[in-house]
């Protein structure tokens, strides 16, 4: 029936996705990974017995007087990070002082980047940084850091350049050794304790690395400052310029299209990640020309992710990406940001099909995010909850066992239980092969036919079945959420909430969002300084990213669509503002991922400037978006501006990208083919305001705008001169009246409910 | 006499229509006599579009609420500025637009210049068949629509098909 080798496949790694040619043209580094390699595996067989790993030899290790002692992370605001005050590593946060330290004391750095969803990062803590032995070693030879990558994406994105540089893989954990000033000379992700075949182990590496470090210190140096310079050559080639046309999008559609796995939906053959935005540029482009395949890579897919075991069939929401292509066998973390994502996709999914089932498993992310992942009382979105309670479980929580089944349902139930989720004997995990992931593998209606039993009985004995399970669930250790609040997440499920108000009508979704935004403009907004990273404890902290600016921006404009609050449009506008002057490139175009005048720190100084979606909706193509949208609103041709040379300034290197450039994709479309722009001018308490608004606002066109404009609250001399002029005319003729246009018309006003809907949905469009 | 002139005109644009040029301009209101309507001066005097017989005219549908159409008021000022002696007639249409007042501070603004007379949507909607502003028709010294324009245009354009009539 089902697949029963998954289990073995598991890679020891959090994987990472990433474009395709991320780690083409760069042939001197694979001279630099020879030589890494060579350094290593010589050294190793060389000098291995010399470095005794004798207990005595490594406590003796002495420190100098001045640093201070110990582990230095007991006070982290991250929980990943206060996780490793216990480990017998000296870790210090990432900083200043670490990288002064390891300059003073001529020790290269050992730097650890995980998180706290990623079990691998577990498995190398409890296995080699709570190991007394390793952890002498590593206090000994090195400076230790660990970051926790949801915190510093930036750092993050910069090592598993340099580390998938040298070996071509990356993940997490990702193991990173460092010449003190912060350059990678060797890599990689997890790695064992002892030597595990033909992966070396840390017992091995750190004293070979450090010996290594001592005595072959020019080598070492050298080709560390050459893997430096080559990200750098790199940063800047990859980034390459060009015109935006329709071709262009047509291109990275066809080779979205030509990955499409026909059979079980999504993209590729091995791993599948949930490629949102790659859904959400299949849905707008299909809108547009009809064309069935496009049709075909978002249902299929979405039909394929809601049955599989990728989605938690009984708590809903969507784990991070599963191991096998058939959707299966997931990794149990759940991620803020994909369901955020995944939530827009199966609402608009839903209003362009009317599929009931994209509408039940909406309605499925939102409430597992309003259960776990948010902060009801206050507002907030948490970060995401962690797939497992120890390193032996790889999703005890989330999976069953037949007598597990059996213990929490009636017989009949179990039984019918036991066909839809394929419970068997036998399951999927690897540390617990009893465990069976529940993914749907039959239709009520075979059930039936099998048991003899009516195919109503069938349904009704499920969604019973499905309740209990989750009763009997409850009941066990639940994995832990981190409850940072991240800026750029959050802006991402605002949207996405504001989304579920526009297509499903849900009011508790739409309140929540704004009380989310409210919050977060309270704490985590400074006028003119644009938007923090986090919020946790009460406490806003880490300098903000463009993909804070950005999400936030869009967060904001989305609000101001649902409410027609001013504040909202004006604060967009701040902090476009802010990522215009302070994040842009001046000489090539295209926004830098974090302010180019900040932190100057170890591989912080390379400036990053991207456009693919790794793993959300890449910060640049959001931006675009944005860009545009700000532009109509505010009738500022500066911000269109913007857009256009960010697009420019990616449509080179975008070509080739794939689905990886979808974002960027639905930017340049969306620039090319204005959507409907629905004004409506009219005093908010009317109802047939009220009306209009809930037309436009509930009518399905992907990348549609809709603003209201109440008379009564305005001063036309601050609107933009078309909508002031609508407002003129409202003094005149006083009945509400929508304005749509759409690409560079507009049609006639009207207030006519029904018009309005047709004008929406259709307005523009040549078939 | 003008039934006379107009089968003339078509007999030569027959002749001409092999000429590649002529064909792609072609739109389905080609050599259709504009319509007979009565729009208003911005002081209320009624004007018939006929009025304008034997200039060249380029009515152009706007809205002082449609943010499409001020993109391309600059171009027909401009327009309006350099034919308008040789005997090109811009005449701007606004649709649901407001109080008269509301229309000449707008037009001081963007330093429209040329004829604004004030229309009835359902006229326009019925009898003009406009479904988008802008949307700009452009008729000939018989009366003859020559071409419709959807969407902005630019004085480039414009000038290329008001030109050859006007000679």
């Amino acid at each position: 029936m089902s697949n029963r080798s998954w289990n073995k496949r598991r890679a020891t790694v959090e994987q990472i996705e990433t474009g395709r040619r991320r780690w083409l043209g760069l042939r001197g580094w694979v001279v630099l990974a020879l030589i890494g390699g060579g350094l290593i595996v010589g050294l190793w067989m060389a000098v291995g017995k010399t470095f005794s790993l004798s207990p005595d030899e490594s406590v003796s290790a002495a420190h100098p007087p001045s640093r201070p002692p110990g582990n230095q992370l007991a006070d982290a605001p991250s929980p990943y990070l206060r996780e490793a005050a216990r480990q017998p590593v000296h870790w210090l946060p990432w900083g200043q002082e670490a990288f002064r330290w390891a300059q003073e004391e001529d020790k290269p750095i050992l730097l650890d980047i995980g998180a706290i969803w990623c079990h691998w990062c577990h498995v190398m803590d409890v296995e080699s940084y709570e190991n007394e032995d390793i952890a002498a070693l590593i206090n000994r030879d090195y400076v230790a850091i660990k970051v926790d990558r949801d915190e510093r994406p930036d750092i993050d994105r910069r090592y598993q350049e340099a580390v998938q540089g040298l070996t071509g893989r990356g993940g997490w954990p990702l193991t990173a050794f460092l010449t003190p000033d912060g350059k990678v000379f060797f890599g990689g992700t997890y790695f064992p304790p002892d030597n595990r075949g033909r992966r070396p182990g840390l017992k091995t590496l750190l004293p070979t690395l450090a010996e290594a470090y001592k005595t072959r210190k020019a080598e070492v140096l050298a080709s560390a400052e050459q893997l430096s310079t080559a990200l750098t050559r790199r940063a800047r080639q990859s980034v390459q310029a060009g015109t935006i046309t329709g071709e262009l999008v047509d291109a990275i559609v066809a080779q979205m299209a030509q990955r499409f796995d026909v059979v079980n939906g999504g993209f590729g053959t091995g791993t599948k990640f949930p490629a949102a935005s790659a859904i959400e540029l299949a849905l707008a482009r299909y809108f547009l020309d009809h064309d069935p395949k496009l049709l075909q890579i978002a249902t299929k897919t979405l039909d394929a992710m809601a049955q599989g075991g990728v989605y938690d069939q009984i708590g809903g929401g969507f784990f991070r990406y599963s191991t096998d292509p058939q959707w299966r066998v997931p990794h149990f973390e759940k991620m803020s940001y994909d369901n955020a994502e995944l939530l827009v996709n199966y609402l608009h999914a839903y209003q362009a099909t009317g599929k009931a089932l994209y509408r039940e498993i909406a309605e499925g992310i939102i409430a597992y995010v309003n259960d776990m992942l948010s902060d009801q009382d206050n507002g907030g979105f948490y970060a995401h909850q962690d797939a497992d309670m120890t390193r032996e479980d790889d999703g005890d929580y989330y999976t069953w066992t037949v007598q597990e089944v059996r213990q929490a349902l009636p017989r009949e139930e179990a039984e019918v239980i036991q066909r839809y989720y394929d419970i068997q004997p036998r399951g999927e995990m690897r540390e617990n092969p009893f465990k069976n992931v529940p993914f749907i593998a039959s239709s009520p209606e075979a059930i039936a036919t099998a048991l003899s039993i009516p195919t109503a009985r069938v349904q009704s004995l499920i969604d019973q079945g499905k309740t209990r399970l989750l009763q009997a669930r409850t009941k066990r250790k639940t994995p832990l959420v981190d409850k940072t609040i991240y800026i750029d997440r959050n802006g991402m499920l605002i949207s996405a909430y504001l989304e579920a108000f526009q297509a499903l009508g849900d009011e508790q979704a739409k309140a929540f969002a704004l009380k989310t935004l409210d919050l977060l403009l309270r704490t985590t907004y400074r006028e003119g300084k644009g938007m923090y990273h986090a919020y946790s404890e009460g406490q806003a902290r880490l300098p903000g990213l463009l993909d804070d600016q950005v999400q936030m921006a869009k967060a904001l404009l989305d609000a101001f669509g649902v409410t027609g609050e001013r504040r909202y449009l004006t604060t967009a506008k701040d902090l476009m503002d802010y990522a215009i002057t302070q994040l842009w490139d001046p000489t090539e175009g295209g926004f830098f991922d974090r302010h180019p005048q900040g932190e100057a720190l170890a591989a912080l100084e390379r400036p990053f400037k991207d456009v693919e979606d790794n793993p959300s909706s890449s910060p640049n193509g959001v931006a675009a978006l944005v860009l545009d949208r700000l532009a109509y609103l505010t009738n500022d041709g500066h911000y269109e501006k913007k857009a256009l040379q960010t697009l420019q300034a990616f449509a080179g290197s975008a070509k080739g990208a794939g689905r990886f450039a979808a974002t960027y994709a639905l930017a340049v479309h969306y620039h090319l083919n204005r959507s409907a722009q629905v004004v409506i001018i009219g005093k908010k308490p009317d109802p047939q305001t009220q009306a209009l608004w809930t037309a436009a606002i509930k009518t399905y066109r992907p990348g549609k705008l809709v603003a209201v404009y109440d008379p009564s609250e305005l001063n036309v001399k601050d609107l933009p001169p078309a909508v002031a002029g609508a407002v003129k005319v409202f003094g005149v003729q006083g009945a509400p009246r929508a304005y749509v246009c759409a690409g560079s018309t507009c049609a006639p006003p009207t207030s006519d409910l029904d018009e309005v809907v047709a004008l929406t949905k259709s307005y523009g469009l040549q078939n | 006499m003008r039934r006379l002139l107009r089968l003339l005109t078509f007999l030569a644009l027959v002749l001409m229509s092999n000429s590649p040029a002529v064909a792609s301009a072609a739109t389905p209101d080609d050599f259709k006599p504009v319509p007979e309507a009565t729009f208003h001066a911005l002081d209320g005097t009624p004007v018939a579009v006929s009025t304008f017989q034997g200039s060249v005219v380029l009515i152009n549908f706007w809205g002082t609420w449609c943010a499409p159409c001020f993109q391309e008021i600059p171009e027909l000022v401009r327009l309006s500025h350099q034919f308008k002696k040789r005997g090109l007639e811009v005449v701007g249409v606004a649709v649901d637009s407001g109080r008269p007042e509301d229309i000449r501070e707008f037009m001081a603004e963007y330093g429209m210049d040329y004829q604004i007379l004030v229309g009835d949507m359902s006229i326009v909607k019925s009898r003009f068949h406009v479904l988008g502003f802008p949307t700009s028709l452009l008729i000939d010294r018989q009366g003859l629509i020559r071409k419709r324009y959807f969407g902005p245009q630019t004085e480039e354009v414009l000038k290329k098909d008001v030109e050859p009539l006007l000679e």
